[in-house]
């Protein structure tokens, strides 16, 4: 349904995302995982044609035998909401404090030309018991500042649902939310995926969540695809030396009797970039060859970009 | 929001004013105690009476009649002038902030720094010049200042509410730019421009009296307090209440409005945007 071929982002001519490729099947969920400033959202955003001035893409972005990166903004205005449904990492500031609650559900639906406001508002109540929200029908009149943040995180998960999309893009969308939230949240968008048999892409700078909710991998770092593979095959046995060092990271990980272990260092700003691989410089197997040269495909159980993959040293 | 507006003195005082003004225009358009344009030369230059309220003029026209008038006229050039600029202005700054540093921008902010390079009154006195003195033409100069004065609040305005992320939610829903204008940015500058068009709403009829004054904004028989204030200049040892009523009712009116628009400041906050 989705398939987004050698996807590439600059920005005056800094590399932003370098040659990404990845498809996501109708029901089925891909996780896209990262470190802060790996450039998780400017690839969601790329696929929405939302990408912020200045920003260039190339490539192929295929959504049902259509390339969106082709399309005008009008026509991508007739995807966006209806077809390709997107939520965020912060709940507390992207709904409008002017509007009610179910109008701003409800407007998706007239805006797409789906219902009359009479019916979308009826609809909208329906969607908004269906994310859980309590006492629906009192609900739909309160303003968001009234709501807490798992609410308004529901209600922003009911708009992006309203139009019935074939995609969901959640780009952190527990991210900024407390623990027990989080939780309940993502099993909620993991039954709704279940149920309307959407395509979900899901971003992640953590490697626990992802895990909970996603089939399958792909890791970024530094605008290049690392690795990627079935979750459960990636968490088990990682073979990429910066998916190890993120399973390392976790407070469960699941290597036994291994402490947390930040990876030291911090993601490189794009311009301070080599050719080569972009973990060049914080991995512990790193030599003059990943510092030049983009490093190759390595096929096994999952598919790494690395000269020395394998397993811990 | 309405207990704060309610506690809120300047607000209170100033919407108190500004209804008062507002009712006495509403009842001049009716009814005047006389015809304010009757002139009776063997009534002139009366004090204050039980049948001529506030006195009467040079020409033994009644005071009182003419000043409701003159209400009337100075919250036309109010309303009319305001709206003029709010209505050009607010639609040039969001299209300029749409465009933010595009050609198009640049050029209507350009025109507004220009105009505002001008003091006003001598804006209008320009303006004047070439249309001819007169009511309709002086509410059009000073509306057209008006405009730089709105496009730029709104352009600061809609900048600020479109890096919102209920602009990008949005636009990821489907929205087009008119659409997110329409229905997310200007009802998100609506309490910056009310606090806005409250004081050039003050400068707009303190302009009249000003253009009036000088004799090139509203013409006789039409009544204006710029004019009366003029014309009582040549009597005021003989009467100088002649001076004192168009003169209290600029103040008490442009007073009225900047402390409406100081009170709405505060009650609607439009400094955070959001209620
Ligand atoms: N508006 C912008 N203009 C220029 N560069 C940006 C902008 N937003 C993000 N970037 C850069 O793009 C890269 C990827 O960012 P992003 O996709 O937001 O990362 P992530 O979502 O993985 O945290 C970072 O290097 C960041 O500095
Ligand atoms: S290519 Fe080299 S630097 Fe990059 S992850 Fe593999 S070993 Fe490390
Ligand atoms: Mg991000």
């Amino acid at each position: 349904m989705l398939s987004v071929e050698h996807l590439r982002i600059t920005f005056r001519d800094l590399p932003i995302l370098r040659d990404l490729s990845f498809s996501i099947d109708r029901g089925e969920a891909l996780g896209l995982v990262g470190e802060s400033g790996s450039g998780k959202s400017m690839a969601a955003l790329a696929i929405m044609g939302l990408l912020p001035k200045g920003m260039k893409a190339s490539g192929r972005v295929m959504f049902e035998g259509e390339n969106l990166l082709a399309l005008d903004d009008a026509r991508l205005c007739t995807y966006r909401g209806r077809h390709i449904g997107m939520i965020f990492q912060e709940p507390m500031t992207a709904l409008n404090p002017v509007h009610r609650i179910g109008q701003q559900v409800a407007e998706t639906l007239v805006l797409h030309g789906l219902m009359n406001q009479s019916e979308a508002l009826r609809e909208a109540e329906r969607l908004l018991e269906r994310v859980g929200i309590d006492e629906p029908h009192r609900r739909m009149h309160s303003y968001p500042h009234e709501l807490s943040g798992g609410q308004r995180q529901r209600v922003m998960i009911a708009m992006a649902m309203a139009c019935k999309p074939g995609l969901l893009i959640a780009d952190e969308p527990t991210s900024a939310l407390d623990v027990t939230v989080q939780s309940e949240i993502l099993d909620l968008l993991q039954d709704l995926r279940l149920q309307e048999g959407m395509g979900t892409l899901f971003i992640s700078h953590d490697l626990a969540v992802i895990a909970k909710v996603a089939r399958h991998t792909l890791v970024l770092y530094g605008g290049a695809a690392m690795e990627t593979g079935d979750t459960l095959a990636l968490l088990r046995e990682p073979r990429h030396p910066y998916t190890q060092g993120l399973l390392a990271a976790l407070p469960h990980g699941r290597t036994r009797g291994t402490r947390l272990q930040p990876i030291p260092g911090f993601v490189p700003p794009a311009h301070q970039l080599a050719p080569g691989c972009p973990f060049y410089g914080r991995c512990p197997r790193g030599d003059s060859e990943c510092r030049m040269r983009p490093p190759p495909l390595t096929l096994a159980h999952t598919h790494a970009w690395c000269f020395h993959p394998g397993r811990r040293a | 929001m309405i207990h704060r507006a309610l506690r809120h003195p300047s607000f209170v005082v100033g919407l108190a004013i500004t209804l008062m003004v507002l009712l006495i225009a509403i009842l001049a358009v009716f009814w005047t105690p006389h015809d304010p344009t009757a002139i009776r030369i063997s009534a002139r230059l009366r004090p204050p009476s039980a049948t001529n309220w506030l006195g009467t003029d040079q020409f033994g026209r009644d005071v009182f009649s003419m000043l409701i008038l003159g209400a009337r006229n100075a919250l036309l050039v109010g309303i009319v002038a305001v709206g003029i600029g709010l209505s050009i202005g607010v639609a040039l700054g969001m299209v300029a902030a749409t465009g933010e540093g595009s050609l198009l921008d640049e050029g209507i902010m350009r025109v507004c720094d220009f105009t505002f390079a001008f003091p006003a009154v001598l804006t209008a006195i320009l303006i004047l010049t070439f249309l001819g003195p007169g009511l309709v033409n002086a509410i059009i100069a000073i509306g057209i200042f008006n405009i730089p004065v709105f496009a730029r609040i709104a352009r600061g305005a809609a900048l600020q509410v479109m890096a919102r992320d209920y602009i990008r939610a949005a636009r990821a829903a489907g929205r087009s730019t008119p659409g997110i204008l329409a229905r997310h940015v200007l009802p998100n500058i609506t309490g910056i421009l009310i606090v806005q068009a409250s004081v050039q709403f003050a400068l707009a009829i303190l302009a009249e009296a000003g253009l009036s004054y000088l004799g090139i904004g509203t013409q006789p028989p039409n009544p204006s307090w710029g004019r009366m204030l003029n014309d009582s200049q040549t009597f005021l040892a003989q009467a100088p209440t002649l001076a004192l009523f168009p003169g209290a009712a600029i103040a008490l009116a442009v007073l009225g409005f900047n402390m409406l628009g100081d009170g709405l400041r505060d009650v609607l906050d439009p400094k955070s945007l959001e209620r």
